[in-house]
């Protein structure tokens, strides 16, 4: 068990592995994606209310989830970063945000545009709408700490400072969630809902969970490619770099 | 024995200034810390303070001075900046710096520490109108609280002129002959010091 | 020790007057030119003026607040309170003392944006109520992106992108809390939500701000 975590501490080990794993994940990302969308948005049957236009639901539905589950993730890495001082998991964080925060934006646009034919516009203040726009702001709250704060602290205080970050915003998560929901009962004419949708086929919700689960291998891919381009980055003028990388010229 | 530095290791983010620092500072003892610029001398001030972490390595303080309010009350930390609030007067900066370290003065000790550092008549000017010399003093002023046993001066003879100069070094002889410890830095040759030198490389 | 420290806020507190005017300025222009944007023949101001002044809350409390911990660090302070009594009480009473140089002003204005946006006075006491709550929560908040954006230059942008989203459930609580009080219904159970929200706040993000500022400071 110790011997496992310890090996997490060095940046050499995980830089040799991850290249591995990084590979198997990205394979499994290529099945399950193609798999998913092609069976979604070519075989699986038209809806009887929505016709084709749910087929968006096969984008929009996982990345609103993995937008979601993303910031957890960082958040959980921030504390384990904070606790246990693991010096991989910052790097796994900062390189999983753009994915996250590009996670909000597909979940958005498809948002918009799934919402466009169903309810007659591309925006409505609905709670899950309005929540995942502030988680929007949250990721790109947390990409300026990344980016910014190793001018003034320094780069290891200000990724446990971004951890912080990181836990307060998921703390908030679920009392945004809960305010705007509140706010919008209050607010909006109940016409105007995200249907109850009654029990789905299989012909169409496997595909969705093949689609669910190539987005959860996507993110690991991407996750593990990113960090480690980040870890050659901020450990350049190491000597595990010139060993392992020797075409790289580091530092001087 | 005031402190013992046990094989310190200072890094800041991944540039390593040294390792393997280890000295103690017996009582009634003088330190002069030398090094070149940038070579991490005010670092090593902050990290005995508890203002760094250390990469590696440990200080270890005398038994009774470990406790936190021993610590305020013991050990006297001017730094290169002066921590006075620009607003408030001299006598009231002069009453905060010494509450931080849970010590109270009367009126006539507060007038007396002002007459001895030439700020008889300045009491309640605004801090801010103080020159760079001035504040320094009223800063260093702290040293005479009896409760002291070790005070870490960083350049503390900047900015005083010869005369306080003077005064300080006197300060400084008075405080070892009482069995208390300085570590200090200075660029300056002061007169009168017979410092032990501690070199960083 | 924590009696120095005190001294020294509260003190500062009233040898700073323009701290406390600048933001009430600030807040109240935004106030007063907010209706000249407005067709007042379409736009009823009573049910504007409520959310126009947490709007504007919002907004001026951010001003200048970043440079809450700054002159602390620059002078040393910060280090000599690490020194001594460590810096959670020192945050503790630093936004305590915040909070009052905001709150203070605000209970001058409220009863103006009343006054101006033809609200009925019964409703001040809630309100008064919903805005120290609401205020106090703001502070909090914007102290956190003040102790992560110690040091940084022009962090003014990054506090309001921080602080902003952050803060949405105190809008609408208060928002909710206000509403209900001007329609003449219950308005028990927004307030108490804003409550739970502030104290929560006030609870979990001091300890936040003194682990912030500590690796701001290594």
């Amino acid at each position: 068990m110790w011997q496992w975590f310890h090996k997490w501490g060095s940046a050499k080990w995980f830089y040799q592995a991850s290249a591995a794993w990084s590979r198997v994940f990205g394979y499994f990302a290529l099945l399950f994606l193609t798999l998913g969308l092609v069976w979604g948005f070519v075989f699986a049957p038209a809806d009887y209310q929505m016709n084709h236009n749910y087929r968006i639901m096969y984008l929009h539905v996982p990345s609103a989830m993995l937008a979601q589950i993303t910031y957890l993730l960082i958040a959980i890495l921030g504390l384990v970063n904070l606790v246990w001082k693991i010096k991989i998991t910052p790097i796994l964080a900062r390189a999983v945000l753009p994915f996250g925060a590009s996670c909000v934006l597909l979940a958005l646009l498809s948002g918009a545009f799934w919402g466009r034919p169903t309810w007659g516009t591309y925006w409505i203040w609905d709670a899950r709408l309005t929540s995942t726009l502030f988680l929007f702001f949250l990721y790109m709250g947390l990409w300026a700490c990344y980016s910014l704060l190793p001018a003034s602290m320094g780069r290891n205080s200000a990724y446990k400072a971004a951890a912080i970050v990181a836990i307060v915003g998921s703390v908030n998560i679920p009392i945004i969630k809960f305010s705007v929901e509140w706010w919008n009962t209050l607010h909006q004419p109940a016409s105007i809902r995200l249907t109850q949708r009654p029990a789905m086929p299989a012909s169409m919700y496997l595909p969705l969970f093949a689609s669910i689960i190539g987005f959860y291998c996507l993110m690991v891919y991407l996750m593990l490619k990113r960090a480690r381009l980040l870890l050659l980055e901020d450990e350049l003028h190491k000597a595990w770099v010139k060993e392992v990388e020797p075409k790289l010229v580091g530092g001087s | 024995m005031i402190l013992q530095a046990v094989n310190l290791a200072l890094r800041f983010d991944d540039w390593q200034l040294w390792r393997g620092l280890s000295f103690t500072i017996a009582q009634a003892e003088l330190v002069h810390l030398r090094a070149a610029n940038g070579r991490g001398k005010t670092s090593l001030l902050r990290g005995l303070m508890g203002l760094n972490h250390w990469l590696e390595g440990d200080v270890r303080w005398a038994v009774d001075m470990q406790a936190e309010e021993d610590f305020a009350a013991k050990v006297l930390f001017v730094g290169h900046k002066t921590p006075l609030a620009s607003e408030l007067s001299v006598l009231e900066n002069l009453q905060l710096l010494q509450g931080l370290r849970g010590q109270v003065s009367s009126q006539q000790q507060l007038a007396a520490t002002l007459q001895d550092i030439g700020l008889q008549g300045f009491a309640d000017m605004p801090a801010k109108w103080l020159s760079a010399g001035q504040s320094r003093r009223l800063v260093l002023s702290q040293c005479d609280l009896p409760s002291l046993r070790f005070w870490c001066f960083d350049e503390p003879f900047v900015a005083l002129d010869k005369m306080y100069v003077e005064w300080l070094v006197a300060k400084i002889q008075a405080f070892q002959l009482s069995g208390g410890a300085v570590l200090f830095t200075s660029h300056q040759e002061i007169p009168g010091l017979a410092a032990r030198e501690l070199y960083l490389d | 020790m924590i009696n120095a420290m005190l001294r020294r806020e509260w003190l500062l507190l009233w040898r700073r007057p323009q701290d406390m005017l600048q933001p009430i300025t600030l807040l109240l222009l935004l106030i007063l030119v907010f209706p000249m944007a407005l067709d007042l023949t379409q736009f009823s101001l009573p049910s504007l003026g409520w959310p126009v002044l947490l709007n504007a809350v919002l907004l001026s409390l951010l001003l200048g607040m970043e440079q809450l911990f700054a002159e602390d660090q620059r002078t040393g302070y910060l280090d000599q309170v690490r020194m001594s009594y460590g810096l959670y009480a020192y945050v503790l009473i630093k936004l305590v003392c915040h909070w009052l140089r905001v709150w203070l002003p605000l209970v001058v204005v409220l009863p103006l944006v009343i006054f101006f946006y033809q609200m009925p006075l019964s409703a001040l006491p809630v309100l008064l109520l919903a805005l120290s709550l609401a205020s106090a929560a703001v502070v909090v908040f914007a102290a956190f992106a003040a102790a992560l954006t110690l040091g940084l230059a022009r962090a003014g942008m990054l506090m309001a992108l921080l602080v902003l989203p952050l803060l949405v459930p105190v809008l609408v609580f208060a928002a909710a809390t206000g509403q209900a009080v001007l329609m003449v219904e219950p308005w028990q159970g927004a307030i108490l939500w804003l409550a739970a929200i502030t104290c929560l706040a006030w609870s979990l993000l001091p300890w936040a701000i003194s682990s912030v500022l500590e690796l701001a400071n290594h």
